[in-house]
């Protein structure tokens, strides 16, 4: 029993903490204890362990007995130890070297993998993903020109044949993928580009009198879809075509064709214009018609063969004038562009949080794990709440890295007003040294020393 | 006491200002007298048969740049002041307000400290009767001033409580302190009293016993066991306190519960005529009632 921790003595000596521990305190002052207490100079040398051996006991044997001098000494050992840490690490877990943190883990992570006998490996697999996303970027620009056909098809429609245009648009959509062989991409897009230069004059001739063949075309192209109630339809449909084109696209853009890259605001538009559609089907039709617009423009370059459409639209012997409106509606489209950037843009920075949390988290676990293995000695409950030792502070085991954090300094005027509002962390702060970050509604708060 | 003292003092003093990054044009033989004191003080008198060597080594241990400074300070040399105002400003501010309960209190506090330093009263000898003539040179001069500190704002804590309670909120306390005596005598009346008076009285022999056993524990040992189980430190910081590592206090710690075992047991089986059996069990029954009452402080502190 007088080996390993007794724990009958144990619960003893924390009774006499309570009520009866100044009883037994007392009691103890009995031997020829030196009456006065330690002056500044023996305490503050004390608490540094400045003192010879001799002084020093003298000093313990004061200490022992005097709780006044005992609390004095505890907080200049613990001030003497917060100004070591400070010199130690100037920067002591501010939030910057907290995010910092994560990134040198990351470095190593990265040194590992650019180790010689990882990087046999490696290197043929980052090649094989690096051409695998240039293929995808260069491939989903040019959705367009399946999408292309369906506009066109769709705004060509009369009303009879609205309700077979979904079929026809599918139809449509196939031939061109199934037709398209490796190397043959440019054929697609004359393909594609006769065949709405062939639907062009139809709607110009209808609607001569318009201001701009775009206008012109939505004009006709409502009156004409109206009757016919297709446009959920169609929208599933044309998104049904988008992926079917899509494996060949990549087949001929794997093949390496030299068409250049088209701009990623074309991808954004496609994009656009498939949530417009899923929209309210007449803002629906403008916004295919500068796309169609647009399309062409891109068509154009990539095709260069501009014969073919000069001729295709030389009957209306208004190419500029048709030019014009989809050039003028181009602004506004761009600005859609952007904002569908914009939205991407967000929702990438949404998924990047989640997985930094879904990281942080799993940290987290990690840490759970190990303290669980290990020992208590890195946990502590204070008034119900549990803190974790984490990186040097006390850490709520409720804090997630996603809660906005307020700093504060022990003794400062905030801090006052902080306890005040909270006499949670003035508990927490009487029991936990040093820095600590405790969760209370949901906010945390961060107190250093 | 080695008999050359005072030759072992003015060679020290003369190494002490050598050491100092800047000795502030000052001369041996006024240092002399502080390193004479803070000999005295710290090593003659615990140890007065103490060698030259350990005469030599506790004078070349003094901490020359903060002790010249202070000397510098006391002879009245201004460019001395100015450095140890911007060197210890914030440190005295940062230990006021730690000691203190706002701003205001804080920066009151560490402007009456800076007065104390500077003495407001002017010697015989023309020197100032200041607070800087108690620093030693044996721990740091940032030590010292925050011990100054908490010292002061203790002074000034008793002085201000005293002034605020009147007769009347001692009497209050007095009445509301015995009411509470009665009332937990009453909590604990059992309905046999014979039983509970027997159960209260072990329960006041075991606490003498254990207050007996703690104080013939070593001082350092005492330290221990009053900074963990009284102060509720944790054993890192109670270490830290008796300048040993955390796993060293943890094995103290337990040895130290062996050994207040067997004088608890000795004093109870010896002095107070318990038998073996009766001890067992009251210690098991402290142990219980400490499960109940006192979990939650248990958990806190057990770590």
């Amino acid at each position: 029993m007088e080996q390993g921790f007794d724990k009958e003595i144990d619960s003893l000596l924390r009774r006499g903490r309570g009520g009866a521990g100044a009883r037994v305190e007392t009691g103890g002052n009995g031997g020829g204890v030196s009456p006065a207490h330690l002056d500044a100079d023996e305490l503050s040398a004390y608490a540094e362990g400045a003192l010879p051996s001799a002084a020093r006991l003298a000093a313990a044997s004061h200490l022992a007995d005097c709780a006044d001098c005992r609390g004095a000494v505890v907080g200049l050992v613990r001030a003497a130890g917060v100004e070591a840490a400070l010199e130690k690490s100037p920067v002591a877990e501010t939030p910057a070297s907290r995010e910092t943190k994560p990134r040198v883990s990351w470095r190593d992570r990265l040194g590992t993998l650019f180790a010689p006998r990882v990087l046999r490996f490696v290197a043929p697999v980052l090649a094989v993903c690096l051409l695998g996303a240039l293929a995808f970027v260069a491939l989903r620009s040019r959705q367009s020109a399946p999408e292309l056909t369906q506009d066109v098809q769709r705004q060509n429609t009369s009303p009879r044949v609205g309700i077979t245009a979904p079929e026809e648009s599918h139809k449509a959509a196939q031939p061109v993928g199934a037709d398209t062989a490796p190397g043959q991409s440019p054929s697609v897009n004359t393909n594609t580009a006769t065949r709405e230069a062939a639907s062009a004059p139809v709607t110009q001739g209808t609607t001569a009198t318009t201001a701009g063949p775009a206008d012109g075309r939505a004009a006709d192209a409502a009156p004409s879809e109206a009757p016919a109630p297709p446009p959920p339809a169609a929208a599933s449909e044309v998104t049904a075509s988008e992926l079917t084109a899509l494996p060949v696209q990549s087949r001929a853009g794997g093949a390496g064709t030299g068409a250049p890259p088209p701009p990623a605001p074309k991808t954004v538009s496609a994009n656009e214009d498939r949530d417009a559609k899923a929209g309210a089907p007449a803002g629906q039709l403008r916004e295919e018609v500068t796309v169609t617009g647009n399309a062409q423009q891109q068509n154009r370059a990539a095709n260069n063969q501009p014969g073919n459409f000069d001729y295709s639209q030389s009957p209306d012997g208004s190419r500029a004038q048709r030019r014009a409106p989809a050039q003028r509606s181009a602004p506004p489209e761009a600005d859609e562009a952007e904002r569908a950037e914009e939205r991407e843009d967000s929702n990438k920075e949404k998924k990047r949080a989640e997985g930094r949390r879904g990281r942080a988290l799993s940290r987290l676990g990690g840490a759970d794990a190990s303290v669980g293995e290990s020992s208590s000695a890195d946990e502590r409950n204070v008034g119900g709440r549990r803190f974790r030792r984490e990186g040097g502070a006390w850490v709520d085991v409720n804090y997630k890295p996603s809660m906005s954090s307020t700093g504060v300094r022990r003794g400062t005027d905030a801090f006052r007003a902080l306890v005040a509002d909270h006499p949670e962390i003035e508990r927490a702060a009487q029991q936990l040294s040093g820095e600590f970050v405790i969760v209370i509604r949901g906010r945390a708060y961060r107190v250093r020393p | 006491m080695p008999s050359n003292v005072e030759q072992l003092v003015s060679e020290g003093a003369a190494r002490l200002l050598a050491r100092a990054a800047d000795a502030r044009r000052l001369r041996p033989e006024w240092a002399a007298p502080r390193v004479r004191a803070s000999l005295e003080k710290y090593l003659l008198r615990h140890s007065p048969d103490a060698s030259e060597r350990e005469v030599a080594e506790f004078i070349d241990a003094l901490r020359a740049d903060e002790l010249v400074l202070v000397l510098a300070c006391e002879r009245g040399d201004e460019s001395a002041w100015n450095d140890l105002m911007e060197q210890y400003r914030a440190t005295v501010l940062s230990a006021a307000r730690s000691a203190s309960a706002g701003a205001a209190e804080a920066e009151e506090l560490a402007e009456s400290v800076w007065a104390e330093l500077y003495g407001l009263r002017v010697r015989e000898d023309g020197s100032r009767a200041g607070k800087l003539a108690y620093y030693s040179g044996c721990g740091s001069l940032g030590g010292w001033l925050r011990a100054v500190v908490g010292q002061l704002a203790v002074d000034r804590h008793r002085r201000t409580s005293k002034l605020v309670q009147t007769e009347e909120d001692s009497e209050f306390d007095r009445a509301a302190t015995d009411a509470h005596e009665a009332e937990g005598w009453h909590t604990t009346h059992q309905p046999d009293p014979e039983a509970a008076l027997a159960e209260a009285e072990a329960g006041r022999t075991i606490e003498r016993a254990l207050a007996r056993s703690l104080s013939a524990l070593e001082p350092e040992d005492r330290l221990l066991v009053k900074l963990y189980y009284f102060d509720g430190l944790r054993l890192k910081e109670a270490g830290a306190v008796l300048g040993v590592h955390e796993a060293t206090a943890s094995r103290r710690l337990t040895r130290l519960h062996g050994e207040i075992r067997r004088r608890v047991e000795a004093a109870l089986t010896g002095e107070y005529n318990w038998t073996r059996e009766e001890v067992a069990r009251a210690l098991a029954e402290a142990t219980h009632t400490q499960a109940d009452t006192d979990l939650r402080s248990m958990l806190a502190a057990q770590d």
